[in-house]
């Protein structure tokens, strides 16, 4: 194992986040960067998280191309025996689809890049808001600490393609069936407020929310945030 | 901490992170990490410190010595087979680091299909008495198919397992694996860890008392067990689905592999061999076979034999006495006779029974 101080590489200044991050902010002159096997790597970084406005958190947003090669909806909510051919014939209920045709979009997905339970609704419902978010800081000397960044960016594209999945789900039809292939264009951090309101944590002024409890190391970033302030 | 050999135990309930200890490059002090962790800062010169590259080997030293395993086997012998521990003869115990893969990753994913929709129905069935009268009805609940309906469910969780990297078969230990995750009772290695102090594997610089096992399954395939596990796991998700497609993404994947410390002890009694693995770390007796209990048979058979003993001058004056001319005394006096030969008899064979079977844990 390769120990090395772990400072940023613009300013100097120490980077600071949890023990498990692999996501780092300076608080000097706001620079993102990521702990690899290989070293630090700097990261495009959106600040939009003013300070002192709640617990600043670092969410992905990945830019990419996807491409819906086959997708299966089913017909009707609520099937019954009565219109199908025979009770238990897997090919009759079959019948009861139909594919939609492939589509290929460039879409921009916006998650949390810290550990979340239920992280692909967060991020469907987020990349949906994403016109909600908090207009992006001018330079400031001032830059909050950002706690939990604990996804890479590798994960992070994995995530996306969840994502997509997630956001085929949401349509108001229903899905049986998706061959989805998604290549990343471009990826960056954004670092959102969040506002704690007793169990439920806001993202922003979004609208979408998450538990605390769902958040596996929650109190630890809270500790950091309380230690920053 | 165990009472036999002194070996500290994992607190339950509070979070098992594997304490890890490594030396500032700034300040040459040392400093504690948990195992996983990407950064840390120096207690000594405040500095924020990058962990690259993973180590994923790791030991565990053993806690408890020769002396105390020992003393864990004797006492766990006094407890399941009163009064051997005195007869047998226990060889020197023989401590293996034992290679464990301990592998976490985070699962997200969706899963779609159809779920069964059953209409109930109740029929009240009239029962018949002997008479051919009715006696009164019972309701039977008839589950007909009447349609499906279609689910979209979402999984989102973290997964942790443990494979056994080598085969503990010949020590009489199941191996854990995708099809077992049950662990072993008693065992201080958990899914999640120990909350243990952890060393880095250097084959240089192991223990004097080490005799390390090579891990027999590689990284490849300890990922392959996890994967499978994983798809296992969230089969559990939409239960009863059919037409099911699931899409699953496995992030954060992480293994270690961790040697940790069994003792093996040898022992004969009565010329028959037995074997019992102890916790290097808890001092726990994991496995083992235990001689059946000679001493409860041997009390059993004393105590039989004393009242049989004492009854027999009773029996032959009542037989020289003449009473048992009287038809009612006989019957009785027999009766009694084959009471107590049965309960005797009863008696001997539970103990004999148990006296020929040995104890496995």
């Amino acid at each position: 194992m390769r120990i090395t101080r772990l400072v940023c590489g613009s300013c100097g200044s120490p980077l600071r986040g949890l023990g498990t991050d692999v996501i780092f902010v300076c608080t000097g002159c706001g620079s993102g960067w990521l702990g690899e096997e290989t070293g630090l790597k700097s990261v495009p970084i959106e600040h939009r998280a003013k300070p002192g406005a709640g617990i600043a958190l670092p969410f992905w947003r990945i830019s990419a191309a996807v491409h819906v090669l086959k997708r299966t909806v089913r017909k009707e909510f609520t099937s019954t025996i009565l219109t199908l051919d025979s009770r238990y014939d897997r090919n009759a209920l079959q019948e009861k689809t139909r594919e939609t045709g492939g589509s290929s979009q460039r879409r921009e997905f916006i998650f949390p890049a810290f550990s979340v339970n239920g992280l692909p609704g967060i991020g469907v419902s987020l990349s949906e808001k994403s016109s909600l978010l908090p207009p992006v800081l001018e330079e400031t000397w001032d830059y909050p600490g950002v706690p939990g960044g604990s996804l890479s960016r590798s994960d992070g594209e994995i995530l996306a393609r969840c994502i997509a999945i997630g956001q085929e789900t949401e349509k108001s039809d229903w899905l049986a069936e998706i061959e989805l292939v998604i290549s990343a264009v471009s990826s960056s951090i954004v670092v959102l407020p969040c506002v704690q309101e007793v169990e439920k944590i806001n993202v922003a002024d979004t609208g979408v929310s998450f538990f605390r409890r769902s958040v596996l190391r929650w109190d630890q970033i809270l500790e950091f945030s309380r230690g920053e302030a | 901490m165990h009472p036999d050999c002194g070996a500290e135990s994992a607190g339950k309930g509070e979070e098992m992170n594997d304490l890890l200890t490594l030396i500032c490059p700034s300040c040459g002090g040392l400093l504690q990490t948990s195992e996983g962790n990407t950064n840390t800062v120096c207690s000594h010169c405040d500095t924020p410190l990058l962990l690259q590259g993973v180590t994923r080997r790791y030991l565990i030293e053993s806690a408890a010595d020769a002396t105390g395993v020992i003393r864990a086997v004797g006492k766990k012998l006094d407890e399941v087979s009163r009064g051997v521990f005195k007869y047998c003869r226990v060889g020197r115990p023989f401590l293996a680091y034992v290679p464990f893969w301990l592998v976490s990753c985070r699962v997200d994913g969706y899963v779609f299909g159809v779920k069964p929709v059953y209409k109930e129905r109740k029929i009240r069935i009239p029962v018949e008495n002997d008479r051919g009268g009715t006696q009164g009805t019972i309701v039977r609940v008839i589950k007909q198919r009447k349609g499906i309906r279609a689910e979209e469910h979402q999984i989102s969780n973290e997964i942790s397992m443990i494979i056994s990297a080598a085969n503990l078969e010949p020590l009489g230990i199941p191996s854990l694996g995708k099809n077992s995750q049950m662990g072993l009772k008693g065992m201080a290695l958990g899914r999640s860890g120990t909350g243990l102090p952890l060393k880095v594997f250097d084959s240089e610089h192991l223990p004097g008392n080490a005799h390390v096992v090579d891990p027999s399954v590689s990284i490849a395939q300890a990922r392959r067990e996890s994967e499978e596990y994983v798809s296992r796991l969230c089969e559990g998700v939409g239960v009863g689905l059919e037409q099911r497609s699931t899409y699953l993404s496995v992030t954060g994947s992480k293994e270690r592999l961790i040697h940790y410390p069994l003792w093996t002890v040898d022992y004969s009694f009565e010329k028959r061999h037995f074997r019992i693995v102890v916790d290097g770390v808890n001092c726990e007796v994991l496995r083992g076979t235990f001689p059946a209990d000679y001493e409860h048979w041997k009390k059993v058979s004393g105590v039989l034999g004393s009242v049989w003993a004492g009854l027999l001058p009773l029996i032959l004056l009542v037989i020289f006495s003449g009473i048992l001319k009287m038809g009612p005394v006989l019957m009785f006096f027999i009766l009694s006779l084959w009471g107590l030969g049965a309960v005797s008899l009863r008696f001997l064979n539970m103990a004999g029974k148990s006296a020929g079977m040995d104890n496995h844990i």
